[in-house]
Parts: C-alpha cells; sequence; structure tokens
C-alpha cells in the first residue's frame, strides 16, 4: 500500500497533525491527529510502498518493543489508516 | 484625464498600493460621499446594522443612492469608496501593489495548469499555474471569465484585467467586486508572510475589546451581532464579513477593513480580541469553552482556502495555532433571541476555565 499524496504533516497546538492542504485532498476536511509513533511511521513511509511487516521492522528498530506487540500496532494503524481514507486507493 | 493614478491603503497595518490604468479611474467622492468617509476614517460609528437573511441588500460602498455619483460617472468609474478610510499617503513602503489594466481580450490557457476550482462562493474562480505565476480566472453569472488576476512569483505585484466579450467591456459593478476579490487574495498571500491573516467573521467590539463570531454562511452570525447591538449596552459593529487578526506585543488584535460583505462597515479601527465564538444554530442557548485542535480546527475553516500554496499555509497554521492556544475559544449553540448574547457575554466574560 502507498500513503496518499496532499497531506502535511504540522505542529499544531502541541500535536503532531495531518493537514489536508492539496487540490487532490480538498475533501478531506477533518485533521488527523498522530501520536509519536504514528506520526514515525507516516514520516517514514513517505513515498514508498510497504506492507505491514515493513511497519513492523521500522517500529522495532526504533522502539524497544517485541515483534509480536509490533504487529498488533502496525495491523491497526494499518487498518485506521485505510478506515479514514489516508492509503492511495 | 490621467493615463494612471496610484492610491495607497493601510489595512491591517499592511500598506499596499492600488494602481489604476486608462480607461479606468477612482471615482471622485461628492460631499454626503466624504463625509461618511472621514467619519469611517477616524474609526467612527457610522450607522450601520449587520445585514441578515432576509434584509434589504444594502449599497456596498459610501455611496447610498444614485445621486450621489459624480457627473464624471462612466462605465470605466471605479467606485471603491470604501478603501478611503484606509487611504495613507502615496510615499509609505507597501506590501504589495494591484494594477488594474484597461480590458482584454480572455489570454490563453496554454501552458497553464488548473490547480484548483474555487466554486463554493460567488463569484467562483479558477486557480492556475503557469511557469512561476499564478492566475486567478473570475467567472460571471454567464458562466465565462469576467476578469483575470496574474500574480507575479513572489506575488507582490498582481495585475488585474477585466474581459472583453464580443468587443465590450463588463459593467463597472462587478468589475469593482473582482477588484476587491484581487485585493483580498493579494492581502491573504502577502499578509501571511507577516503573521496576518483575513477571517471570516462578524466583530462586535464591546467593553474596550472585540468578540469575532465565526460560522459557516448562513449560521447566523451577523444575526448574533444585531443582537449584540440591540441589547447589549456598548456593541458596536467593528466589521461583518472579513477583519483582519494579527498578533502585537504577544497580544491578538482584530482589525475593521474594507471588505465587510454585505454590510457597509468599514471602520479604520482595531481591537484586543477577547473571545472567538463559533457559532452554531440550536433550539437553545449554550456556550462551552473549547482549546486546542478543535479551537484550531473552527479557526482553520473560517479562513479562506490557500490549502494548496505551501508557504502561505506554513505562516497561516502557525498563526492559528498560536490564537488557539492563547486567545478564548468557545462554541455556542444558540437560538437569534436576546437571551443569546446574554447568554455569549456571560459565557466569555465567566473567569472558569
Amino acid at each position: 500500500m502507498k500513503l496518499r499524496k496532499g497531506f502535511v504533516l504540522r505542529d499544531i497546538c502541541g500535536e503532531r497533525v495531518l493537514s489536508a492542504e492539496s487540490d487532490k485532498t480538498i475533501n478531506f476536511t477533518s485533521l488527523v491527529r498522530l501520536n509519536e509513533t504514528s506520526a514515525y511511521l507516516w514520516e517514514s513511509l513517505q513515498d514508498v510502498d510497504f506492507t505491514v511487516s515493513d511497519m513492523v521492522d521500522l517500529l522495532c528498530k526504533r522502539y524497544d518493543v517485541t515483534p509480536e506487540v509490533a504487529q498488533k500496532d502496525c495491523e491497526a494503524l494499518a487498518s485506521k489508516f485505510a478506515e479514514i481514507g489516508l492509503v492511495e486507493e | 484625464m490621467m493615463d494612471r493614478e496610484t492610491r495607497h491603503y493601510s489595512v491591517g497595518g499592511f500598506v499596499f498600493g492600488l494602481e489604476v490604468c486608462a480607461p479606468y479611474s477612482f471615482m471622485e467622492c461628492t460631499g454626503p460621499v466624504l463625509e461618511r468617509i472621514c467619519r469611517a476614517a477616524m474609526g467612527e460609528l457610522f450607522p450601520v446594522l449587520p445585514t441578515r437573511a432576509g434584509d434589504e441588500v444594502p449599497p456596498r460602498t459610501f455611496v447610498q443612492s444614485r445621486d450621489e455619483l459624480p457627473e464624471s460617472y462612466s462605465n470605466f468609474t471605479l467606485d471603491l469608496s470604501q478603501y478611503e478610510p484606509f487611504r495613507v499617503a502615496d510615499d509609505m513602503q507597501e506590501l504589495f501593489t494591484l494594477t488594474v489594466k484597461a480590458p482584454e481580450s480572455e489570454s490563453s490557457m496554454e501552458g497553464e495548469t488548473i490547480v484548483l476550482n474555487v466554486d463554493d462562493t460567488l463569484p467562483s474562480y479558477t486557480i492556475g499555474r503557469k511557469g512561476e505565476t499564478t492566475v486567478f480566472r473570475f467567472k460571471g453569472s454567464d458562466g465565462l471569465t469576467t476578469a483575470v488576476l496574474t500574480l507575479c512569483e513572489d506575488s507582490r505585484h498582481g495585475f488585474f484585467a477585466p474581459v472583453l466579450k464580443d468587443g465590450k467591456a463588463p459593467s463597472c459593478r462587478p468589475v469593482g467586486f473582482y477588484v476587491n476579490m484581487a485585493l483580498m487574495i493579494m492581502f491573504t498571500y502577502n499578509a501571511s508572510r507577516e503573521g496576518a491573516l483575513l477571517i471570516h467573521s462578524s466583530v462586535i467590539s464591546h467593553d474596550g475589546m472585540a468578540n469575532l463570531f465565526l460560522g459557516k454562511s448562513g449560521t447566523g452570525k451577523s444575526t448574533h451581532s444585531r443582537l449584540w447591538l440591540d441589547f447589549i449596552e456598548g456593541a458596536q459593529l467593528l466589521n461583518d464579513d472579513n477583519p483582519v487578526l494579527r498578533f502585537h506585543d504577544g497580544s491578538l488584535y482584530v482589525y475593521g477593513t474594507p471588505w465587510s460583505g454585505k454590510t457597509p462597515c468599514y471602520r479604520n479601527t482595531s481591537r484586543k480580541v477577547r473571545a472567538i465564538v463559533n457559532l452554531k444554530q440550536a433550539p437553545h442557548n449554550r456556550i462551552e469553552r473549547i482549546k486546542g485542535i478543535p479551537a484550531y480546527s473552527y479557526l482553520l475553516s473560517s479562513v479562506s482556502s490557500v490549502r494548496w500554496d505551501r508557504r502561505v499555509m506554513d505562516s497561516l497554521t502557525s498563526t492559528l495555532s498560536d490564537i488557539a492556544m492563547t486567545v478564548p475559544c468557545y462554541i455556542m449553540e444558540c437560538l437569534p433571541d436576546e437571551d443569546a448574547a446574554r447568554t455569549c457575554l456571560s459565557g466569555i466574560s465567566s473567569l472558569s476555565e
């Protein structure tokens, strides 16, 4: 899967937020609040075709977490991204 | 007749130039018009009430009837009298300049990529990029391009030209309207660099400060302002559509502008902002404090869409974030009645968090 283009990751009111800022995302009116982990993954996976396994690798590289826990978290996150519309069709 | 004339105005503390070229010219202001301009220039209260849905639409400028028009009035006279209270000397450093040129045939769109089609406002317009320049094509009620604004690379210079249709120039009233839009667009691009922005809001000054009422068109911002004017002692209208917001010495100020929508409230004045209230129609009156991202989100939706310009968005989002974190913001669910104004006043005056 690939992350949808047209979003800018910003620091707003002390939080990391995805802001829809292109004509391609003009109908995306919500702001997406990201925690530190999802913000890190978002930034690392720009312009890349990735799988959940790639996400797990990134998490384990950066955080002290077991692959099993990482797998669960990444599956949930990938599914959330898709649900919100942050993944390219 | 002059070949061209340039005037300078200061809005929100920013000076900009407007150069009008032949055959167009600035309208000469007659006696009654000049008197209104003088009073507005001093920030004085001009007896004007916010226009609510269903009200008869008042004149948009300081000219209130045809017999106040000068003898020289023609189809190339631009009635920009609402800018006169903001007039400043011509030797001041300007942030940007707009040049109004003679009408011309529509320029070719070759090499131009349409970036956005803005059709949720009237007039609708397209935004295109041609190399380093940005082209705005304003559409008339016939759906055809009636005027074009071309912005140079750094946005500091803009060229505006009405479009000839069958060799004829459009009527000067819509042309004046498009000139306003062009100036607002240029103001947005340039003032954002300095941390200032235009916000879609109705503003009431009261007790030495100002309260902003936000909400989608038709939600009742003007109506709510009207309720304050009717029932809250000392309330005055500062602007009814597009004031300027800007931080100064760490505090947020709101400024009157020449852009007040359907209500001709053009006051060259400013106030520190006490509260920003987002309105929602409801069968009751209730006000609630909001903070952080929710507050930011409401602010963002009340600011004109320049979402595709990274530079502008970088400054804009930063300023809005600062506003959300430092200025008390509220959501108010309300009826269009006296109690709404009182509940609002009470809510923003309350010290409880």
